[in-house]
């Protein structure tokens, strides 16, 4: 099992966000992430990678439990880009991540090449637009090549060129093996790249594999849309 | 972990924050030089000061001794009133040699003159006329204790507390950065680089990213740590720079680093030395504690 999430519940005080959730990927491949705004998309996110403690209920990653050290070793997390320091460079920042996940630094041109980011690298991030942090942070997920990505919000004010660089490297992963879990709000574009969309509804995250004919703006409105 | 420390200096100077603590330590050294030069200043005049009024209470001793001497016919009386005429006369001398020696800036002339009033001040005291003065037999004792060693090692005389001469001035500097307040101001401005990361989102990045995570609170105290090193030395260079070039002394003459230090059995050098080391090592460890106090902090806010 590539990621197993198993009775999760988590809340920010007074207000639940996830009440015994389940989550289960078990072959590679694209998955989207779809919810409102303040559904938990982040926050589920963050729990699967140990950056906040569930209040009940078990998180394993290649069936193993979810510590820092597993993270480390399987896991891929493009966060939001406020984890970017705006002093240092895309380089100096692809070479930190390159060096601790003990990569050769050779590794970085592929990627800066395929997502056409090697014009920008040299400056610092605080220069950056918000499309060419996407695609640094981006290029940092990619650097690592662990068996598990979570994309926390990839398309998000990319123009259209960034959007087809992306998912192009996205396609790339999903046929190199890998497996990518995408949270999105973009879902024309989540659509392009993936039909297995998980939604976080009432505190539960439901599975849908969208047939043709189907479109998860469709089942985005039946789900929270028609609620209302 | 050497991979982190690279990073955590490479942050230090991208920041920008690098820069800014040569400055800061450069400029603090500049006004610390400054104090030091108007505080000598100052105590020149003092001294001077505290002579003439000291002469001016003597001198009035010796007129009134001059005058009981006109006044008298008993010759035994007359004997003894002259034999304190002699005392105070002597001491006056000291006193007027101390006055000339600070206008003429010559610290030897000073030391012999304050030797004379320490030879002749406590049997001037014994007169009951040594109050005016006011000095006590201890203190004389302890100048002329004093002055003896200035005299035999060929030392100028300086202020014990504000001094421009390279050795006294860089244990006052030292001194001064070893201080606690200064400890936890420096603590708190090194800190900088780390709290700005671990109260945001850096620190996700961090985690994500450092394994053991331990690393990076390690790294950043190693680096903090040399850094301070850094800039006691950049600071004692500095200041020793200042007192070589722009420094002068009280009166004239200079003191060694292996003087001794007024006031303590240690020389300049070991004086200079302690204070360095405390400085360093209280700053490791306060530092040490400060970034486990943060951690701490942001873990509960997490929880």
């Amino acid at each position: 099992m590539i990621l197993d999430i198993n009775e999760l519940s988590f809340g920010w005080r007074k207000q639940p966000v996830f009440n015994q959730a389940n989550l289960q990927l078990k072959e590679p491949g694209l998955y989207g992430l779809v919810a409102p705004n303040g559904s938990g998309k982040s926050t589920l996110l963050n729990l699967i990678t140990n950056l906040l403690k569930p209040q009940s209920g078990t998180i394993k990653i290649m069936d193993a439990p979810n510590s820092t050290r597993q993270v480390f070793e399987q896991v891929a997390f493009l966060q939001d880009n406020s984890v970017l320091y705006p002093y240092l460079t895309g380089r100096e920042h692809l070479i930190f991540v390159a060096q601790m996940h003990q990569l050769p630094i050779q590794a970085i041109q592929p990627i800066a090449d395929e997502l056409e980011m090697t014009d920008y690298l040299a400056r610092k991030t605080q220069k950056y637009s918000l499309g060419m942090k996407q695609r640094l942070l981006l290029a940092m997920a990619l650097l690592v090549k662990r068996p598990l990505m979570l994309l926390d919000e990839p398309l998000n004010g990319l123009d259209p060129t960034s959007l087809q660089i992306v998912r192009e490297a996205l396609i790339s992963t999903k046929e190199a093996g890998q497996t990518a879990l995408i949270s999105s709000h973009n879902l024309d574009e989540l659509m392009r790249v993936t039909q297995d969309v998980f939604f976080i509804v009432d505190q539960h995250i439901e599975f849908y594999h969208l047939d043709a004919g189907d479109t998860a703006e469709a089942r985005y409105n039946d789900l929270y849309v028609k609620k209302r | 972990m050497m991979r982190v420390v690279r990073f955590e200096l490479r942050r230090l100077w991208r920041s920008y924050l690098a820069g800014g603590l040569l400055l800061l330590t450069v400029l603090l050294t500049a006004l610390f030089f400054w104090f030091a030069q108007v505080g000598v200043g100052q105590y020149r005049t003092q001294l001077l000061q505290d002579l003439e009024s000291k002469d001016q209470s003597v001198g009035q001793e010796v007129n009134g001794l001059q005058f009981q001497i006109k006044q008298t016919d008993d010759a035994a009386v007359k004997k003894v009133l002259r034999a304190q005429l002699n005392l105070t006369s002597r001491t006056d001398d000291g006193i007027v040699a101390q006055i000339k020696a600070v206008k003429q800036r010559n610290s030897p002339a000073f030391i012999a003159g304050g030797l004379q009033v320490s030879r002749y001040g406590p049997q001037f005291n014994k007169t009951g006329a040594g109050n005016s003065a006011g000095w006590s037999d201890q203190q004389l004792l302890q100048q002329k204790q004093q002055y003896q060693t200035l005299q035999k090692e060929h030392q100028a005389f300086e202020s014990p507390t504000v001094t421009m001469q390279a050795p006294g001035l860089l244990v006052n500097w030292q001194r001064l950065l070893a201080s606690p307040l200064t400890l936890v101001l420096v603590i708190l401005i090194l800190s900088t680089l780390w709290v700005t990361a671990v109260f945001t989102a850096n620190r996700q990045w961090m985690q994500l990213n450092v394994q053991p995570a331990w690393q990076w609170l390690a790294a950043n105290w190693a680096v903090m740590s040399g850094i301070w090193l850094m800039m006691l030395l950049i600071a004692n260079g500095c200041m020793f720079l200042f007192a070589r070039f722009l420094g002068s002394p009280l009166l004239s003459g200079t003191i060694s680093w292996t003087a001794v230090l007024p006031g303590s059995k240690l020389t300049y050098w070991q004086a200079w030395l302690l204070a360095l080391g405390q400085s360093w090592v209280s700053f490791i460890g306060g530092y040490g504690v400060w970034l486990g106090l943060t951690q701490w902090i942001q873990r509960r806010r997490r929880g």
